[in-house]
């Protein structure tokens, strides 16, 4: 009856294990490709190069299953913009303002909670784009492979109004590009440490 | 007088929707042709797009006065006398132009070659509307 009482006592009153922090690096095979029409056809802009290995920190909270933290982003170089077509490529950087603004930053503000794969999972992120800054919502879709190894797949339509850029247009607006892009980004990211690090506040 | 402006309304009218067409045209039938409109050699849309929607309506008046000066060279059906009009204006007109564009300007052959025709088939229209207005 002691024992019981004692445990009791020691679930009850034992303090929830605080939020750690788990550090992820962003592999070399991540890509982000960004997808618009023209009215003549279709067009799709990858990253030719990797994306710059930059880590990222979750701030998982096992007992709240609230949405999670996170800390990082990525850096992208506008002119490595590959879309496939001479022009549309150069007229696209001209019109992101690759010249004045040649990064594109997504910071990762959170994700929903996950355990295991996971779809349709909602998230924040902060985009700066021609010096602009956007807060705006990603559906992401989680799998979690092999052990230490996780891949974000995250997706998000976004408007060249957003951040005050105007599509292309020629012959007076006869020959234009629409104004939505939908922005795809897959991040392969490891584990950096096995274990996880103590929570600690931005 | 009131002949003369009306024959440019139509034909103004005309070559409109002409030049609509054949650019939608050709961007159905050569996509990849027209995705060289997004080089930057050609000017983004903006302030002075009013230029481009007045051409029809500029090249009216300029085949006007050649058609009121020279219809009596031009003898025959009405199609007949439009595509005599059509082939000087062509040949006189475009192929001086757009071979000398063509060597200042890094635009494809392709795209040359589609404007000598929209200018072709733009002056073969003008000149049936005038040809069957004014005879």
């Amino acid at each position: 009856m002691k024992l019981i009482y004692t445990l009791l006592v020691a679930v009850l009153f034992k303090g929830a294990p605080a939020p750690v922090a788990e550090r992820w690096v962003i592999q070399k095979s991540s890509n982000l490709r960004i997808e618009g029409k023209s009215n003549i056809n279709s067009f799709r802009c990858d990253i030719t190069e990797h994306l710059t290995p930059d880590t990222l920190y979750f701030y998982r909270d096992d007992q709240s299953c609230k949405p999670i933290p996170i800390k990082g982003g990525l850096s992208i170089h506008i002119k490595r913009f590959d879309c496939h077509q001479k022009y549309i490529t150069n007229d696209l950087r001209k019109t992101l303002k690759a010249d004045e603004q040649p990064i594109l930053k997504i910071e990762l503000l959170n994700i929903g909670y996950y355990n295991g794969d996971a779809g349709d999972i909602k998230g924040w992120v902060n985009i700066s784009l021609a010096g602009v800054v956007k807060t705006a919502e990603i559906n992401y879709t989680v799998k979690n492979g092999q052990p230490g190894q996780l891949e974000l797949l995250g997706t998000r339509k976004i408007s060249f109004s957003d951040f005050g850029l105007k599509p292309p247009q020629k012959l007076a607006g006869l020959i234009k590009v629409e104004e939505e892009l939908n922005v795809r980004f897959q991040l392969m990211l490891r584990a950096v440490e096995a274990k996880e690090i103590p929570l600690q506040k931005n | 007088m009131k002949k003369i402006i009306v024959s440019v309304a139509v034909s103004t009218l005309v070559l409109s929707l002409l030049g609509a067409a054949m650019l939608y045209g050709a961007i159905l039938l050569f996509p990849q042709l027209m995705e060289e409109y997004f080089s930057p050699v050609f000017r983004p849309s903006g302030r002075e797009d009013w230029l481009f929607y007045a051409h029809p309506l500029i090249l009216s008046i300029a085949l006007k006065w050649f058609w009121e000066r020279y219809k009596s060279l031009f003898e025959g059906g009405v199609l007949f006398r439009a595509l005599e009009v059509a082939l000087v204006y062509a040949v006189v007109a475009l192929l001086p132009v757009l071979w000398l564009t063509f060597s200042a300007i890094d635009i494809s052959l392709g795209m040359i070659s589609t404007w000598v025709l929209y200018g072709f088939v733009q002056a073969l229209a003008a000149g049936i509307v005038f040809a069957r207005l004014n005879p």
